[in-house]
Parts: structure tokens; sequence; C-alpha cells
């Protein structure tokens, strides 16, 4: 009789722990949701959140400059804050899994190198796949490049006898690799093209137009779902490598189809934003520590948290410095680590 | 169940890594459902290989059929369907609590079972264990003890035919290992499970397997009960120690080391 008590109390709390989490989860959205407001009514002509939503959701109303200003610059720009910071951070996310390190993601395994590298070509030497329009040359190399350094890892994950450590090992040589050939591309590039480069890899969301958020947005409704499919057997990888394939989990299989979503995932935000480096790591780490690691509540909690830190992270950008807007890439550190930091102690104090 | 359980034989076994076989050609009496095989062996013994090659993560070649169906060259779904594999610990810094982790091993491959039915099916095996009240308490919290206990509890709710258990005892203390050994002891008997132990207290292995299996080399050097397998002889052989086997006074063998051979 008392076992029945306890039983039935067992699946009680586990039933509120998910409530719980469920809780953060639409928390962390209302965060995100408030950051992308702040994003759409902050700029160099200010507007009311009243003005902002109204002009949102009743276009008709407002006045042509009004309308160009949220429609044409504030709302691509957001939008664009919120897809990249949520595809970042789940590429992160996929990735500190399945190569079992908390320190993976796709700026410290050379995905964004490799993009730079792209990028490089294409400004300073004019080096691009023939066929593709000049506003997107930049963008096309940079998404080459960003997906190939992927499939390079891919490959070498093929490779038999080659573990999660050597992966990332491999990763941390691909970043030096690819930092020093674009290095070398800026020793010899022309005064111009080396400050379109800088500026390029400083990541900026006013690239954003609504093409390249279309781009953004099939990849993303496409890659989430697979995610959440494989959510439990990535949270059953958390318990080791070989647990999970004794449980059944076709982990080469699971590594490979995930690296495969990150190479998609990595590889569209940084060709459109350039190099933006926090994201794919705090988002993350900021789900772990609000929901813990059941990958059903992981994963979306890493989109919401990198899309919430991007949002925010754009505001700041704009007002920082009265006036001029600094590029996004600069400013994530400087508002992520905070946030982090501040999350890290709250945690400490609890248990 | 336990009287019509099927067999787990392994015939012309080889395991290894790449390039280099621990295992080669391996034979064994079949292991039947229901009692504890003890495998011992001195280090790199090939304990630890053939325990893989058995759980299907090292690539094998040879014959491990289980209830008649050959299980070398089976996917990891068909494999984990019959036989689970624990490791020697959990790893750290996993932020899960026991229970979802129990769940997370029961929906890692997929199966037909509702949700609910997983939950009573994890609740049923920590009240088996006796860890209820670690349910909801995160796996990182946990002691040494009570961490190979949730890990225990992934395997066993999963409901194996064929247990594989790498070093379930090692650093536990005196309480815990008997807990351990005997909870596996219980279920292997009640469900028929063929269950396999790395061990490397000899007299814990006397004292709770049926049959003691030592390995030395990648062979098999001495298969049988505990009175058959453990010998002087054997602790020269293998281990290079001069040791004595002596009885207790409730009859289990105990064994002393006296010195180098």
């Amino acid at each position: 009789m008392a076992d029945s008590v306890q039983a039935s109390s067992v699946i009680e709390d586990y039933d509120r722990l998910v409530r719980r989490r469920l809780a953060i989860l639409a928390g962390l959205c209302v965060v995100l949701l408030a950051g992308f407001v702040a994003d759409l009514v902050t700029g160099p002509s200010q507007l009311s959140v009243a003005e902002a939503v109204r002009g949102l959701i009743f276009p008709g109303e407002l006045s042509p400059p009004v309308r160009v200003i949220i429609w044409d610059v504030r709302l691509p720009q957001a939008l664009l804050a919120v897809m990249v910071g949520a595809a970042l951070s789940l590429a992160g996310a996929e990735m500190q899994t399945i190569l079992n390190n908390p320190l993976a993601s796709p700026f410290t395994l050379g995905v964004s190198s490799a993009a730079s590298l792209g990028a490089a070509l294409a400004i300073v030497l004019g080096i691009g796949l023939p066929g593709i329009a000049n506003s997107w040359i930049v963008s096309g190399n940079a998404f080459l490049f960003a997906f190939g350094s992927v499939l390079l890892l891919q490959a070498l994950s093929r490779l038999r006898g080659t573990g999660p450590e050597t992966l990332v090992l491999f990763g941390i040589a691909m970043v030096f690799t690819f930092n020093a050939l674009v290095a070398l591309i800026q020793f010899v590039a022309t005064q111009e093209a080396l400050q379109q480069l800088v500026f390029w890899s400083m990541g900026s969301l006013t690239r954003g137009n609504w093409e390249k958020l279309a781009v953004l947005f099939v990849v993303l409704v496409l890659v989430t779902p697979t995610a959440m499919w494989s959510a439990w057997k990535m949270t059953a990888l958390r318990l080791g490598e070989d647990r999970a394939r004794s449980f059944g989990v076709d982990v080469t299989r699971l590594r490979f189809v995930s690296l495969l979503r990150v190479s998609l995932l990595a590889a569209t935000s940084v060709a459109f934003v350039g190099t933006i480096g926090f994201i794919g790591l705090v988002g993350p780490h900021i789900a772990r520590l609000l929901v813990g690691e059941d990958h059903r509540f992981f994963l979306p909690a890493s989109m919401a948290a990198g899309a919430a830190v991007m949002s925010l992270s754009s505001v700041a950008s704009k007002v920082i410095v009265p006036g001029a807007v600094m590029p996004v890439g600069i400013v994530t550190a400087l508002i992520g680590v905070p946030f982090f930091v501040a999350l890290i102690f709250l945690r400490r104090e609890r248990t | 169940m336990s009287g019509a359980a099927a067999l787990l034989e392994v015939e012309g076994l080889s395991v290894g890594y790449p390039g280099r076989k621990v295992i080669d050609n391996l034979s064994l009496a079949p292991i039947r459902g229901g009692g504890l095989t003890a495998l011992v062996g001195p280090n790199a013994a090939g304990k630890t290989t053939l325990l893989r090659g058995l759980a299907g993560l090292n690539r094998a070649s040879g014959s491990i059929r289980f209830g008649g169906r050959e299980l070398v060259g089976a996917s990891a779904a068909e494999h984990a369907a019959h036989v689970t594999y624990m490791p020697q610990s959990l790893p750290q810094r996993v932020g899960l609590t026991v229970f979802e982790a129990l769940l997370g091993a029961l929906k890692a491959s997929p199966h037909g079972r509702a949700s609910s039915a997983d939950r009573e099916l994890a609740l049923e095996t920590l009240a088996r264990l006796g860890i209820e009240q670690l349910a909801m308490r995160p796996l990182d919290e946990l002691s040494g003890g009570q961490r190979q206990m949730a890990s225990l509890a992934q395997a066993i709710a999963r409901r194996p035919s064929v247990l594989l258990l790498d070093e379930p005892t090692s650093a536990l203390d005196l309480n815990h290992q008997l807990r351990v050994m005997k909870v596996v002891q219980a279920i292997a008997r009640e469900r028929g499970i063929a269950t396999v132990l790395v061990l490397h207290d000899i007299a814990l292995a006397c004292r709770w397997c049926e049959r003691i299996l030592v390995l030395s080399g990648g062979k098999v050097f001495a298969d049988g009960t505990p009175d058959e397998a453990v010998t002087p002889e054997m602790f020269a052989g293998v281990y290079g120690v001069q040791a004595r086997v002596e009885r207790c006074s409730r009859g289990y063998l105990q064994v002393m080391v006296d010195d180098a051979a």
C-alpha cells in the first residue's frame, strides 16, 4: 500500500517537472517576443510599441515612410535576428550532444571560419560559383565553404575508429587553417576590399531581405522537425555512446544526419549574416541550465534562448552608439556573457 | 518463464579492434537464462572486449546465437531487442534526472509502447531496485553507489533477455556491492535472463554466480562452477600469484592470496 502511494507520487512529480519545463519554455518565448518587439521599435527613428504592433497587423494604415521603416528595414532585420539565433543555437545544441563536448559550436569548430574564407575569396579575389547572381556571390561562397567544412568533418567521422574527440580536434585545426588562409587573402587585398571583408566578418543583420528570410525559414522548417524526431535518441546518447548503442540507437547514423542538419543551419546563417560567434555556444548552455537535457525540451529551449539573445543583441547594437548601428557580431558576446554568468550564479545559489 | 529460458550460444567468436584481434575463435558452452555467469581474469585478458562483442559494440565474426537467432551482423535495433550492455559508469555532467534518464533508456529505440506504459515500466524498475526516492534527483547529484543503481535501472528496465554488466560492483562499498548482486541475481532468476558480469572480486563471484568463466590472453582458461574454476592452479596460471582457496562456514569459497607465484 505504501508502495503504491509512493508510486503515484513519482509519476505526479514527473508530470510537475514536465509542466515546469514547458512553463520555462513558454517564458523563454515571452522573452524572445519582447526582444523581437524591442528590436522593431528601436533604431534611428523611434517608434512606439503600439505603432509597431499596429503596423504589423494593419500595414495599410501606416504612412508610407513608417511602412518602409517597419516592413523593409526593421521587420526583415528583426526576423533575421530571430531565425539566425534559433538556427545557430540549434546547430550548437546538436553539436554539443553528438560530439559530447560542451565547447562545440559552429563557431568553435570552423564553420564560421570556413564561411569567412568563402566570403574572402568572393570579396577580394572575385572568385565565386559560376552562374550565381552578383548579389548572392558572397553569400553563395560563404554557404559553400561552411557546408563543405561540415562535410569534411563528416567524412572524417566516417573513417573507422574516429571518435568525437578527434572530430573536435579536427574542427579546431580547421579554425586555424581557415583563419590563416583568410589572413593571407587579407594581406594581398586592396584597402577597399579589406574593409568590406572585415565588415562582413563582424556579422551584421543589415543584410536581411525577404529573399534571404525565405531561404532561412525553409531551412528551419525542414530541419527542426527532423531534429525533434531524434530527441529521445539524443537524450539516450547523453548517457554514453556505448550505452546508447546498446539501447538500439544507431549512433553513427544519428551523428551523420545530425551533422547534415548542423551544416545546413550553420551554413545558411553565417552566409547571410557573417560571423556570429557566441550564440551557438551560449544558447544551448542557457537552455541546459533552465530545462536540463531531455532533448524534447532542450532543443526548442536552445532555439528560443539563442533567438532571444540574438534579438536583444540586435537592440543593443542600435542603442550602444546613438545614431549608429554597430555590427551585431560585436555585441552578441557583450550581451550574452552577463546573461550567461548571471544564470550560472543563480543556479549555484539554488543548489 | 525461467524454465524455458533461451540459451546464449557462442561459437568461433572473434572480436577486436581494427587490426588487432583480442578474442580469437572463442567457443563457450551455452549460457543458460536465469543464472549469473562471472567473467573473471587479469587486466587485458579480453573480458570487456568479449562483453562488447556479445553486446554488438565491437565488430565480431563467428556466431552468437540467442534463442536460435544469429546476432552477429544483426542491426543495432535487433541486438537491442534482446541484449542490453551496461558500461562501467555513467558519464559525468549530464543534465537529466534519474527518471528522465530511465525514460530515455526506454525510448531510445522505437517500440510500440504508449508513453504511460513507459512511465509505469520506469517506475516499476525503480521500485524493484528500491530507489524510487531517487527518481527526481539529478544524476549529477548522486553518490557513486546511487549512480550505479540508476545505471542498473536503465539496463534492467529494457527487459533484456541477455544482460551484460561490465564491472557493476567496482567502486562500490560493501553495502552497495551486496545490493547490486542481490537484485541482479533475483531479477535474472525471476525473468530467466542470461546474465554475464565482469567481476574483479573472485570471492564475490563465487558467492553469487553459478558459473565462472576465467579468461586469460583472450582464451578460456577455466569454465565451470566456482569449485571447478577457482583453484590454486588457476591463480598461479592466470594471475601469477600463490593463493589458497578455502570454504567458509557458510560453504562459500574464499580466496587468500599469499605471494607471487
